[in-house]
């Protein structure tokens, strides 16, 4: 066995581990209740001050500072409603860094971080079609419905200009 | 185990990047022993790291390459190309398996073949196997003693800690200014205030010294280079020489990795359609082998690179026929453009002038995304074509990615960043040599007679111009971006020239074509920079508008013949106009760096002093607005109290009553003005700094105390640009030799060199040669006139 094969069955092992104890954030965007990989999320933030980006995608919704990072400002309901939110004061955001980049994504309220597991997924629920783009998966929490949502899908530039 | 198999990967990595170069070097002198031994350090060392990391397929071929190359160093073997190929073929694998441990993706496993390849080279010639195992190892130890591993004292930090730092820093930036800015409005106490300088200065210095870490050797660019040509000569079956010079120069680290793309494709470009085949060139007269040279140095604050070739050059007409084939331009238009702008063809998407598409070039992309990718980084590429004997490139880079010097302006509500580099001038719309011309429908500029494409930073952007600046004059920026035509942009004001910390912007904002990034000011609110290349495909200076304006916006700026002058305030109030040409630039300098000694305004500038003329007294705050005026060598600040306009000197110039002070009246946009004759701020410089181009050596002999000597006549002879010895044994050299006439032996009067100085007033014992040792005129005088006797 070369050493190659070695780590592929390490990192599953990993992996593996991961997807047992994976924590989620759980928002809510629009009035619909969406959970975050806490892998991405960095902190939760209440913007300020933004400064809007002529020109740009219209989900985003501008610039704001976070100490000395220039962050950009995903309008996250725009995306699911194609309507912008009017962004007032200490509005709520959740900082995250995706591919390399760090956004803030809107979201009305956050509630609480829980952990999902395999079983939780349901596998037979599919998100409703605005959401479908953003939503890796649903499952089901404390009872409730949760869309796992794929933050990437959010910051995705290029498809959504195709879109 | 993970953070030894990091360091493992990053090390390796690291030998491989410098290995390359010298691999080719090699295998151009096979006889090298130090570049044989430092490739066997690398398999050596790998092999080393395998054993203990248990990495087997990597042990086994380094372990070969091992046994290889020290066949090779024992002289067993000849080090031929063959078996260099051999050898660089293994190391590609160890890259690859290298880079595969951290990929996880898998490397066909064919090693057996690669190593049975390199090992047939030893078997064939090594028939007498029988040296002693005991010398030999022995002779390896001695060896790595001979060339050892020059030790270096360096740390390896992760990027990530790097950024963080820097981050850091920014952050400390920003609080400060928050402090300065609460400082002020306490109107604080003076130790408070005198403590914080100091804090300022240092943090400062932090950040400086941040932003040298993150410069790299230009090297670690350069160094694959070699490796990629020999692998292309050896494809195309060409022969080319490669030089490179300058290795030295400091750059970004994220400029290099920036340039890596570009820098390939040019070289690649050059190796396959530059040069030509040994018989081509031998056809031609040339010399067989073809000669790529890569020079890289850095000019003020730009890195230039340029990259030559002595190649059949761009075939201008098989440049038409393609683009005008490629639609770029109608047949109609290509004979008309200047050389130039047909040259800039090349860079349009879609574009080849190669026959053949081979593996290596030629498929049409290449060119453009090189000017692209040179363009994200702030650089510009220039081309000088020598058809039949050649190309030559010139990259400019800016110095570093993460601060340039910016210009903040506004438009609607907003404030926008832009780089100065792409900013060619600044006028005000209320200007009387501007006008804005309406032509079917677009706008165009005409400043002092020159038109450009014209469009409001507003329009560009769609935000609505805010309500309260409607009526006050706006502000026209002449842009030049990194390729193409010059434009105007019209913002609402200028607000600031400072320095940007500029932050790559997220993917949807850079996506729009109109950003360069994003920027922090001290401000603490976010700025967009704005992309000058950008805003010209948004304004609509298309492609084919860069060709024939691009130019004509460009020339006429050279060819006018009339000088330009500039119009200012005085100090004093009065308009005065001085000539553009010694105008360095126009600084705000504040008033704390400001002093009034040695008789002197003067601005102390980083460990500089430089005078201030026409300044008569020092504002309470705020800051000066200086021009900096330069004869080439020394540079003046000429205080004004505003600058006006640039105009050109069409009228005849008056002659003045005052020439010293005023080369003449001239008419400056209708009012009569006097020119400023700067000879006399240059005249009244430094004298003794330009009376010697060397300083003439002056010994001055004194006796055992010579308190005189040292403490009135040495500094009098230093202030007057001498160098002044005490010391007896530079008597010989001295130019100069001054004594007190009442030490001098007789035998120094015969020597010419000599000059007495007495006492008293009058000369006494009728010594007339000697002089008054406080007639200070007199004293210097005859210093001078000795010396042009001596001469």
């Amino acid at each position: 066995m070369t050493e190659l094969d070695c780590y592929q069955q390490s990192s599953q092992n990993f992996q593996g581990l991961a997807n047992m104890s994976t924590l989620f954030l759980i928002a809510d965007i629009n009035g619909a209740r969406v959970a975050i990989d806490s892998e991405y999320i960095e902190s939760l933030v209440r913007v300020t001050d933004v400064i809007p980006v002529p020109k740009c995608h219209p989900s985003v919704a501008g610039l704001f500072a976070l100490r000395s990072r220039v962050l950009t400002l995903i309008d996250s309901q725009y995306l699911i409603t194609g309507k912008r939110e009017t962004v007032t004061k200490g509005t709520l955001a959740v900082v995250a860094e995706i591919a390399g980049h760090h956004f803030g994504l809107l979201v009305n309220s956050v509630e609480d971080v829980v952990s999902i597991l395999e079983k939780q997924i349901e596998r037979n629920i599919d998100p409703p079609p605005s959401w479908a783009p953003f939503v890796t998966a649903t499952a089901s929490v404390n009872g409730e419905m949760v869309m796992i949502l794929d933050p990437s899908q959010l910051v995705n530039g290029e498809e959504l200009l195709a879109a | 185990m993970d953070d030894l198999l990091e360091e493992f990967i990053a090390e390796t990595r690291e030998t491989l990047e410098v290995l390359t170069s010298q691999l080719v070097e090699w295998e151009r002198n096979p006889q090298d022993r130090a570049l044989l031994d430092s490739v066997f350090r690398f398999v050596h060392t790998v092999k080393g790291s395998c054993g203990f990391l248990d990495l087997p397929r990597l042990m086994r071929l380094s372990h070969a390459a091992e046994d290889v190359l020290s066949a090779a160093r024992e002289g067993r073997v000849n080090a031929s190309p063959g078996l260099v190929t051999a050898v660089l073929a293994v190391i590609d694998r160890i890259s690859a398996l290298t880079n595969a441990l951290e990929t996880e993706h898998a490397v066909f496993d064919d090693d057996i073949d690669l190593i049975d390849e390199m090992l047939s080279f030893v078997s064939a010639t090594s028939s007498d196997e029988t040296v002693e195992i005991t010398t030999d190892d022995l002779f390896i130890e001695k060896n790595s003693e001979v060339g050892p591993r020059a030790k270096s004292r360096h740390v390896r930090v992760s990027l990530a800690l790097l950024d963080k730092l820097m981050s850091g820093v920014s952050d400390m930036v920003l609080a400060r200014n928050e402090v300065s800015r609460q400082l002020r409005s306490t109107g604080s106490h003076s130790d408070i205030e005198h403590s914080f300088l100091r804090l300022s200065a240092s943090v400062a210095e932090i950040r400086d010294s941040v932003s040298m870490m993150r410069m790299q050797n230009i090297d670690r660019l350069f160094s694959s280079l070699p490796r990629l040509l020999r692998d292309i000569t050896v494809e195309l079956n060409k022969e080319i020489e490669l030089r490179i010079d300058g290795s030295e120069v400091e750059v970004d680290r994220e400029m290099v990795e920036a340039l890596r793309d570009p820098l390939t494709h040019i070289l690649r470009n050059a190796a396959d359609h530059g040069i030509e085949t040994v018989e081509e060139r031998r056809a031609a007269g040339k010399d067989p082998v073809g000669q790529i040279r890569i020079n890289a140095r850095q000019s003020g604050n730009q890195i230039l690179i340029e990259i030559i070739d002595d190649g059949r050059g761009i075939n201008l007409e098989k440049l038409g026929a393609r683009a005008i084939a490629g639609k770029l331009v109608s047949a109609a238009e290509w004979p008309k453009m200047s050389e130039k702008a047909q040259l800039r063809t090349i860079f349009a998407p879609g574009l080849s002038t190669a026959d053949h598409v081979s593996a290596i070039s030629g498929r049409g992309v290449g060119m453009d995304v090189v000017k692209t990718n040179l363009q994200a980084v702030g650089g510009t590429i220039d081309l000088e074509n020598y058809e039949g004997h050649g190309l030559k490139m010139t990259l400019r880079l800016p110095l570093t990615l993460s601060i340039i010097a910016g210009l903040s302006v506004r438009a609607g509500d907003q404030i926008f960043g832009i780089s100065r580099n792409s900013v060619v001038e600044i006028v005000s719309s209320s200007n009387a040599n501007v006008k804005i011309e309406d032509l079917g429908g677009s706008k165009i500029a005409s400043i002092r007679g020159q038109r450009y494409p014209y469009a409001t930073l507003e329009s560009v952007l769609e935000i609505e111009q805010f309500e309260q600046n409607a009526g006050i004059s706006r502000t026209l920026i002449v842009l030049r971006p990194a390729v193409g035509a010059s434009f105007v942009l019209d913002v609402a004001s200028v607000i600031d020239n400072e320095e940007l910390v500029v932050k790559p912007g997220a993917p949807l904002i850079m996506s729009t074509g109109l950003y360069a990034g994003t920027s922090l000011p001290d401000n603490g609110r976010p700025m967009l920079l704005l992309d000058a290349s950008g805003l010209a495909s948004a304004i609509g200076v298309d492609l084919r508008e860069q060709h024939s304006s691009g130019d004509s916006a460009v020339e006429p700026v050279n060819q006018r013949k009339n000088p330009s002058a500039l119009l200012f305030i005085a100090s004093d109030g009065v308009k005065r106009a001085v000539r553009l040409s010694v105008i360095d630039r126009m600084e705000d300098v504040d008033v704390a760096k400001i002093k009034f000694v040695g008789g002197k305004m003067r601005a102390a500038n980083s460990d500089t002093l430089t005078d201030i003329c026409e300044l008569s007294s020092i504002p309470a705050e705020g800051s000066v607005k200086l021009l900096r005026l330069s004869d080439g060598e020394q540079c003046k600040y000429l205080a004004v109290e505003d600058v006006l306009d640039i105009f050109s000197i069409d009228s005849a110039i008056v002659p003045s009553a005052t020439p010293h002070l005023h080369e003449g009246v001239i008419d400056a946009l209708g009012e009569m003005v006097e020119l400023v004759n700067i000879f006399q701020y240059f005249e009244a410089a430094d004298a003794p700094s330009s009376g010697h181009g060397d300083k003439a050596l002056c010994f001055v002999e004194s006796d055992d105390s010579g308190h005189w000597e040292r403490r009135i006549l040495g500094p009098l002879l230093t202030a007057s640009g001498y160098q002044v010895s005490f010391d007896p044994a530079d008597r010989g050299t001295a130019s100069i030799v001054l004594s007190r006439d009442d030490i001098t032996d007789d035998s120094d009067i015969q020597d010419g060199r000599v000059l007495q100085l007495r006492r008293g007033m009058h000369p006494a014992n009728g010594n007339f040669a000697s002089v008054y040792r406080y007639d200070r005129v007199g004293l210097l005088s005859a210093i001078e006139s000795k010396l042009s006797g001596s001469c």
